[in-house]
C-alpha cells in the first residue's frame, strides 16, 4: 500500500524522509546491524559507543533508552561526558557539512540524568572471583563490565582513595568530585567490592591474590612524573606536576604564593597552571618547547589558560632553575629551534645563544608521566618504555590469567582509552574463566559508513556548551564547562545525521501518498506508489 | 541533575500549538515582544501542515495600487453568500501588506516575472483587478525559512509533540499536556497564554494528503468550553476518489486516464464558476449536460464527467501548464503512473481534490474579537483553526487562506503576548495536572477496548461518502448522527493504544469522532442550502431566517447548537431577486445559466 520501498542499499540514513513525512510512516533503524558498518564517530571512539543510536533516541525524547545505550559501552559517562578528548567529534561526518555534532556535551546531558539513579545490585551468577588492581578508569571499567556479567569483582587500590587519575590528576574545576563519587557509588552498589589502601606487590603479593582470585586485571596507570635533569631541580619551591596535583586534590596543598612557572606544554601542564592560579598564585607562566599552535595540549585548554591570564613562553626550553638561599628564584630559558627530528621523534634542538631569564617563586615541572616500576610485579614482562607487555587483542600479559590495560600498557593516554581497555579485558577474562578461546571472532574494527549524508543536509550552527564566566573562576574550583539545558540539547541532537542508519517503513497505515518523502530523498531511495489500496475492514482490536 | 526526566515540564509565557503558517507567525510575533515562546507541532515544524503543501499563493491588497476595499468587500459577500464577517475581511485585507513585508524581511522568496510579483489571475474568481492581486511564494521553501527564523529568534521549537488537553485553572487556560508521538514522553507545558493553530478538521479521507487535519485544536478548545462554528459548511469534507470513480466507471482503472474530471467539491467545477469559468464551454456530464456539482452528477447517475478543453486558447494552455506544475502532488502522482496530464488538447485530472472549506476561516473556533481571543481567558486561535468567518459559506478567493493564516497568526501572537505580559501568573494545581495527564495517558493505560484504526473506519464511513456531507439529506444525517453519538459515547471512551504510534492515532480518532458529530449536527440544524452546504431536502437559501451563524458548544457533556445573527447591515438587499442575490447555481435549481460566484480549487 502506498509507500512501498526504501532501498536499503541506496539509503544512507540521513533521516530527511523522517522529517519530510508529517505522519509517522518512516522511522530509522540506527542499528543497521546487517550493514556491518560504523559511522565515523563510533569508529573513532575507543570504547565503540553507539552514538548514532543514543542520539536518535534522545531526539525522540527517549532518554532512558538513550541512557541504556550509553551504559552498554561506558561505565563512567558523566565523567567521559566532561573530560573526554572526544575523538568522535574530530571524525564526525558533519564536519563535511558545517561542524561536528557536540557529541561530548550530549553524552554529558544524558549521563547527568543518570547520576541520581540508584543502581540495583547485579545478581552474581558465577563463583569465580576476579581481582582488579588499580581503581582508575581502566580498572573501574573492567570491574563494571564483569560485574554486569555476573562475576564477583574486588578492586585493590594502593591509595586510600578511589579513582586513580580521575581523583588525583584531573582538577576539580573540570571534574567535580561529587560526580566522581556518584559514579563510583553506582559501581559499588552494583556489587563491586573496593579494597583501598592495599597495594598489590607491597601489602599483598600478586601470588596471594591469584590464589584467591581466578583472574587478575592489572591497571596501575602511570604514577610517576617524568624527570627532567637540569640544574636546580633540587631547590626548594620546585615540584613535579603529578605530585603537585595529587597534593592539591588530596587537600595537602591548599595555597600557592608568588610567581609560578610551569614547565611543559601538555594538558597536565595546563591543569597545573590553572590549579596554581586558583590557589592564589600571583602570576602563572608556562614554558614550552613548541609554538602555541603545536603544543600538545588541546586548543580549548590553551585558550582557557590564556583567557584566565596565564602567560605562555612558547618555543623556549628550561636551561636551569636559578636559586637564592636554597629556594627557586627564577628559570633560565633557552630558545628551542626544533622539537622533533626528521623522523618525527622527540629530539629538541636549541639555539644556545638565545636565552632569557624569568623570575619565579615556585617552579612546577609537568613534562610527562611514566610507569612507576615499583608497581609492576617481576613476573610481568615490560617493554623498553617500562609499560607492561600484553597481547594487543586479549590484553593478556606474559603471565596466564593476568591481564593488563590502561595507561600502564599504553603510556599516558585518556580516560576513554582506559575504559576501552577495561572492557576488552573483561571480555578476555570472561572467556578465560569459561575456558573459551580468548581470541576467536574478536573482530577488527568494522568498516566506515561508505557514503555518509551530505547532500540535502542544511547547515546549522553547532551549539557550544556554556562555560562559567572567566571572572567567576578566580580563587575557586567551580566547574568551568557547564552542561546543556534541555532546549540546547534538543537543538544539538537534531544535528546528528544518523549516518549509515536505514530508513524503515514502520507504520504504512499512516501514509497519505503525498510523495514528499520520495521527493525530498537525496538518494532516490524511496518509491511511493500513487495508487492507494483500500484498507480491509480493521479488526476492532 | 534530577533523576529521570520521563516527563518534560516546561514553563513558558506563550505556548503555540501547531507550527503551520499561523503558528509560526504567532510564535515569531509573540517572541518579538521578548517573551519566552514555545511552539509545538505533532509533525516537524516547517515541513508540516497545509502550509507546507500549499502552492504558496497569497492575497496581496494595497489601496495605493488601486485596490478598492468597499467594492471588493461586496464581491466577497456575494461569493460567500453573506455569512462572511466583513470586519475580519477588512482586517485581513488591510494587513496583507504588512504580512508580506514581514515575509520579505525574513527572507521568503516570491515568484517574479519581468521584475513583477505574479500569481493567479484573480478574474477567475470573479474579482476584477481593482479587487486584489494574487502573488506567490516559492513553494516548499517558505515554511522551512520560517522555521529557521523562529529558531534564530529563540523560539523553543518542539517537533513531534502532539498536544492533547488544555490545562485550566479558575476558568483560564494555563497550558496544555501532550506527548512525543514517537518516543512517548509526556510533555506538560504551563503557559500564561496559549494559541491554538492546529489547522483544519477532517477525516483522513484518502483523496488528499491532509491526514494531519484531525481537528485537535478545535476539539481541545470545545472541551475546555470554547464556541465552535461553521461546521455545516463543506469544510474539508472529501469524497473518496475511489467512490466517485466507482460510480463513474464501475471502478475500471484503465479508464482512469480518460477525460474525466474527478472532483468532489461542490463548487469549483460548478457551472459558470471557478475553474470551468475560464473556458468557453463548461464541464459536461455524461449526457452532455452542465455540471453544477460533481457529486450531484454522480448522485444522479450522470457520471463520468468531462472537461471539454477544445477551445482553450494557447495562452491559457501555457498558464495551465505552469499551474499544474505547482500542484506538485497531483502532478507528480500523475507523472508516476505515466499519465500525461496534457495530451491532445485535453486535460486529465489525476486525482480529485478536497473541498477545502475548513482550509480557511469558515469553520473552527469562534473568536470573540478581532484579536483572536476565544472567550476563554488565556486562549487564542489562529489560522484554519480559527473561524473568523472571513469566508462565509464559501471560500472567498485564492490566496485568502494563507493571508488569513498570517494575519490571524500575527494577531493571535501579539494578543497572546500582550495578555501574557500582564497576566498574573496562574498555575494549574495538582488536581488539574493530574486530571489532564491521566486523560492524555488514558489510551495507553487501558487494557481492553477498541483500536483507533477500527474506530477511524467507522467515523470515515459516516463522513467520507459524498451522500452524508456533500449531497445532504435529513434522513441520512439523522442516521449518521446516531452512529456518531454511539461512537462518541461508547467507543471513544474505550480507545486503546499499544505504543506511541497508536497513542497519537487514538487521540486523533477521538477528535475526528467529535468533529463528525459536530459536522453532522450542524448540517442537520441548518435547514436550508447555502454555499457549499447543500441539502436535498432544503435545496434553497432561506433569507433572512438563515442569515445566521450556527454555533455549538459543550454543555454538561451534551452538544448544544444555537445561532448568532449576521448583523443586518451585512445582509443582501432582500428586495432583490433570488438569482441576483445568489448568482451561483445549486443543484435542483431551474435556471438558464449563470456566471461568477463559484470557486477555484483551493
Ligand atoms: C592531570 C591529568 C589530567 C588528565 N586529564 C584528562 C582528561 O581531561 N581527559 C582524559 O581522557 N584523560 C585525562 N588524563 C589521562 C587519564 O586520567 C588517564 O589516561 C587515565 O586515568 C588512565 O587510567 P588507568 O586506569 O590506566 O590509570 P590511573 O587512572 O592512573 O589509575 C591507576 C590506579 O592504580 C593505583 N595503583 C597503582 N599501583 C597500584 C598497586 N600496586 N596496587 C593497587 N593499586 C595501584 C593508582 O593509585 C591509581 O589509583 C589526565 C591525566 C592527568 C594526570
Ligand atoms: C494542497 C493545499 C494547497 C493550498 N494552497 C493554498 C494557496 O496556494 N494559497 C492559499 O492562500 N492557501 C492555500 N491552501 C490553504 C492554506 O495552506 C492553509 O489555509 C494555511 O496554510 C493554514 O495554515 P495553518 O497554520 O492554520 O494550518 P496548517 O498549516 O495546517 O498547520 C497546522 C499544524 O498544526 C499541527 N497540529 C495539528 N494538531 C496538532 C496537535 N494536536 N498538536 C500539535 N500540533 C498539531 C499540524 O501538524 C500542522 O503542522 C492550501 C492548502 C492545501 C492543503
Ligand atoms: S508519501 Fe507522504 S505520507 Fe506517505 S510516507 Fe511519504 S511523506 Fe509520509
Amino acid at each position: 500500500m502506498s509507500i512501498e520501498l526504501v532501498d536499503r542499499e541506496l539509503c544512507n540514513g540521513c533521516g530527511i524522509c523522517v522529517t519530510a513525512c508529517p505522519l509517522d510512516v518512516i522511522r530509522l533503524d540506527t542499528l543497521a546491524a546487517d550493514k556491518g558498518e560504523y559511522p565515523s564517530c563510533r569508529r573513532a571512539c575507543p570504547a565503540g559507543v553507539d552514538m548514532r543510536s543514543y542520539l536518535y533516541l534522545l531526539r525522540d525524547g527517549m532518554i532512558e533508552e538513550a541512557m541504556e545505550v550509553l551504559r552498554d559501552a561506558l561505565p563512567l559517562p558523566a565523567i567521559t561526558g566532561r573530560v573526554c578528548p572526544h575523538p568522535c567529534e574530530s571524525e564526525c561526518s558533519r564536519n563535511e557539512v558545517d561542524e561536528a555534532v557536540n557529541i561530548n556535551a550530549l553524552e554529558r546531558f544524558v549521563a547527568d540524568r543518570w547520576l541520581d539513579e540508584k543502581a540495583e545490585p547485579v545478581p552474581q551468577v558465577y563463583a569465580a572471583k576476579v581481582a582488579v588492581v588499580g581503581s582508575g578508569p581502566a580498572g573501574l571499567a573492567c570491574a563494571y563490565f564483569l560485574s554486569r556479567m555476573g562475576y564477583p569483582v574486588t578492586v585493590f587500590e594502593a591509595r586510600p582513595v578511589l579513582g586513580g587519575m580521575l581523583r588525583l590528576g584531573i582538577p576539580e574545576y573540570r571534574l567535580p568530585r561529587t560526580v566522581l563519587d556518584t559514579q563510583l557509588g553506582y559501581i559499588g552498589r552494583m556489587g563491586v567490592e573496593f579494597k583501598s589502601g592495599i597495594a598489590v606487590g607491597r601489602d599483598v603479593t600478586l601470588e596471594a591474590v591469584q590464589k584467591e582470585y581466578a583472574a587478575v586485571f592489572y591497571a596501575v596507570g602511570n604514577q610517576s612524573s617524568r624527570r627532567l635533569e637540569i640544574d636546580g631541580v633540587g631547590l626548594g619551591g620546585v615540584s613535579w606536576g603529578l605530585d603537585f596535583l595529587a597534593g592539591v586534590n588530596l587537600k595537602r596543598v591548599t595555597g600557592v604564593k608568588g610567581r609560578v612557572v610551569v614547565i611543559g606544554g601538555g594538558n597536565v601542564a595546563v591543569d597545573v597552571a590553572l590549579t596554581a592560579l586558583r590557589l592564589g598564585a600571583e602570576s602563572v607562566e608556562m614554558v614550552c618547547l613548541e609554538s602555541v599552535g603545536t603544543m600538545p595540549a588541546f586548543k580549548e585548554e590553551i585558550d582557557q589558560a590564556v583567557e584566565e591570564g596565564v602567560r605562555i613562553y612558547d618555543g623556549w626550553g628550561p636551561k636551569r632553575i636559578l636559586g637564592a638561599g636554597g629556594e627557586a628564584a627564577g628559570v633560565e630559558l633557552v630558545r628551542c629551534t626544533c622539537v622533533y627530528d626528521g623522523r618525527g621523534r622527540f629530539r629538541p634542538t636549541y639555539d644556545e645563544r638565545l636565552t632569557k631569564t624569568i623570575g619565579a617563586d615556585a617552579v612546577i615541572l609537568a613534562v610527562g608521566q611514566t610507569v612507576d616500576p615499583a608497581s609492576i610485579p617481576e613476573k610481568l614482562k615490560t617493554t623498553a618504555g617500562g609499560t607492561i607487555q600484553v597481547d594487543p587483542v586479549t590484553l593478556e600479559t606474559t603471565c596466564p590469567g593476568v591481564f593488563a590495560g590502561g595507561d600502564v600498557v599504553s603510556g599516558p593516554a585518556s580516560v576513554v582509552e582506559a575504559v576501552a581497555a577495561g572492557r576488552r579485558a573483561s571480555t578476555s577474562i570472561d572467556r578465560c574463566l569459561k575456558k573459551q578461546d580468548l581470541k576467536g571472532g574478536r573482530r577488527l574494527l568494522p568498516k566506515r559508513v561508505k557514503r555518509p549524508p551530505k547532500e540535502g543536509v542544511e547547515s546549522v550552527a553547532r551549539n557550544a556548551a556554556p562555560v562559567l564566566a572567566a571572572g567567576q573562576r578566580a580563587g575557586n574550583f567551580k566547574e568551568v564547562k557547564l552542561g546543556f539545558d534541555e532546549d540546547t540539547a534538543d537543538l544539538e541532537v537534531q544535528r546528528c545525521m544518523t549516518c549509515g542508519s536505514r530508513a524503515v517503513i514502520s507504520y504504512v497505515d499512516d501514509c497519505m501518498l503525498c510523495l514528499y518523502c520520495e521527493q525530498d530523498c537525496p538518494q532516490t531511495a524511496i518509491y511511493v506508489s500513487p495508487e492507494k489500496k483500500v484498507l480491509p475492514l480493521m479488526p476492532w482490536r | 541533575m534530577s533523576g529521570w526526566d520521563t516527563e518534560r515540564h516546561i514553563v513558558t509565557d506563550v505556548l503555540v500549538i501547531g507550527g503551520g503558517m499561523a503558528g509560526l507567525f504567532a510564535a515569531i510575533k509573540a517572541r518579538e515582544r521578548g517573551l519566552d515562546v514555545t511552539l509545538t507541532d505533532k509533525a516537524y515544524v516547517g515541513k508540516a501542515g497545509s502550509t507546507h503543501y500549499a502552492e504558496g499563493d497569497v492575497l496581496f491588497f494595497r489601496e495605493s495600487r488601486g485596490h478598492k476595499l468597499a467594492e471588493w468587500l461586496d464581491i466577497i459577500s456575494k461569493r460567500c453568500e453573506y455569512l462572511n464577517n466583513r470586519e475580519w475581511d477588512e482586517v485581513c485585507l488591510m494587513e496583507a501588506e504588512d504580512r508580506y513585508n514581514d515575509l520579505v524581511s525574513w527572507g521568503v522568496q516570491f515568484y517574479e516575472k519581468n521584475g513583477e510579483l505574479y500569481g493567479w489571475d484573480t478574474s477567475a474568481v470573479g474579482a476584477p483587478p481593482s479587487a486584489y492581486q494574487d502573488i506567490t511564494m516559492r513553494a516548499r521553501k517558505y515554511a522551512p525559512t520560517l522555521r529557521r527564523v523562529a529558531l534564530e529568534r529563540g523560539v523553543r521549537v518542539l517537533d513531534n509533540i502532539m498536544m492533547v488537553e488544555l490545562l485550566k485553572q479558575s476558568g483560564a487556560v494555563v497550558g496544555a499536556v501532550g506527548f512525543h508521538v514517537r518516543g512517548g514522553r509526556l510533555f506538560v507545558i504551563e503557559s500564561k497564554a496559549t494559541v491554538i493553530a492546529t489547522g483544519a478538521a477532517n477525516f483522513k479521507s484518502e483523496t488528499y494528503p491532509t491526514h494531519f487535519w484531525t481537528g485537535d485544536g478545535e476539539a481541545m478548545a470545545y472541551r475546555a468550553g470554547a464556541e465552535i462554528t461553521g461546521k455545516e459548511f463543506a469544510g474539508g469534507v472529501t469524497y473518496s476518489r475511489r467512490e466517485i470513480e466507482q460510480r463513474q466507471r464501475a471502478g475500471r482503472r484503465e479508464e482512469f486516464s480518460g477525460e474525466i474530471i474527478e472532483s468532489s467539491y461542490s463548487h469549483p467545477f460548478a457551472l459558470g464558476g471557478g475553474f470551468s469559468g475560464w473556458y468557453t464551454r463548461p464541464t459536461l456530464n455524461a449526457e452532455g449536460g452542465p455540471v453544477i456539482m460533481p457529486a450531484w452528477e454522480a448522485h444522479c447517475g450522470r457520471a463520468p464527467l468531462y472537461f471539454d478543453t477544445e477551445e482553450i486558447p494557447p495562452k491559457k494552455w501555457e498558464w495551465l501548464r505552469e499551474y499544474f506544475k505547482r500542484i506538485e502532488v497531483a502532478w507528480a502522482q500523475a507523472d508516476k503512473i505515466g499519465l500525461d496530464v496534457f495530451r491532445g488538447g485535453k486535460i486529465r485530472w489525476p486525482s480529485s481534490r478536497v473541498a477545502p472549506g475548513s482550509l480557511f476561516a469558515g469553520t473552527g473556533i469562534w473568536p470573540v474579537d478581532t484579536h483572536c481571543a476565544t472567550g476563554l481567558p488565556g486562549l487564542y486561535a489562529a489560522g484554519n483553526a480559527c473561524a473568523t468567518r472571513g469566508s462565509g459559506a464559501m471560500y472567498a478567493g485564492m490566496g485568502f487562506a494563507m493571508n488569513h493564516a498570517m494575519v490571524t497568526g500575527a494577531r493571535a501572537g501579539s494578543a497572546a503576548g500582550e495578555y501574557a505580559s500582564r497576566a498574573a501568573k496562574v498555575v494549574a494545581d495538582a488536581a488539574e495536572l493530574q486530571r489532564a495527564k491521566s486523560l492524555v495517558r488514558a489510551p495507553l493505560e487501558r487494557t481492553g477496548g477498541f483500536g483507533p484504526a477500527w474506530v477511524t473506519q467507522i467515523v470515515q464511513s459516516i463522513t467520507v461518502p459524498y451522500f452524508y456531507l456533500g449531497v445532504k439529506h435529513g434522513d441520512r444525517l439523522r442516521a449518521a448522527i446516531s452512529i456518531a453519538e454511539f461512537v462518541n459515547r461508547h467507543l471513544v471512551p474505550r480507545l486503546m493504544a499499544a505504543d506511541p504510534h497508536e497513542w497519537r492515532l487514538a487521540h486523533e480518532t477521538r477528535n475526528m469522532a467529535l468533529g463528525a458529530e459536530m459536522r453532522l449536527k450542524a448540517s442537520l440544524f441548518r435547514t436550508e442550502s447555502r454555499g457549499d452546504h447543500f441539502r436535498e431536502d432544503y435545496p434553497r437559501r432561506e433569507d433572512p431566517t438563515w442569515l445566521v451563524w450556527v454555533k455549538l458548544r459543550d454543555e454538561e457533556g451534551g452538544m448544544k447548537l444555537y445561532t448568532e445573527p449576521v448583523p443586518e447591515e451585512w445582509w443582501p438587499d432582500l428586495t432583490k431577486s433570488y438569482e441576483e442575490k445568489y448568482p451561483a447555481m445549486l443543484p435542483m435549481e431551474e435556471r438558464e445559466s449563470s456566471s461568477g460566484g463559484a470557486d477555484d480549487v483551493h
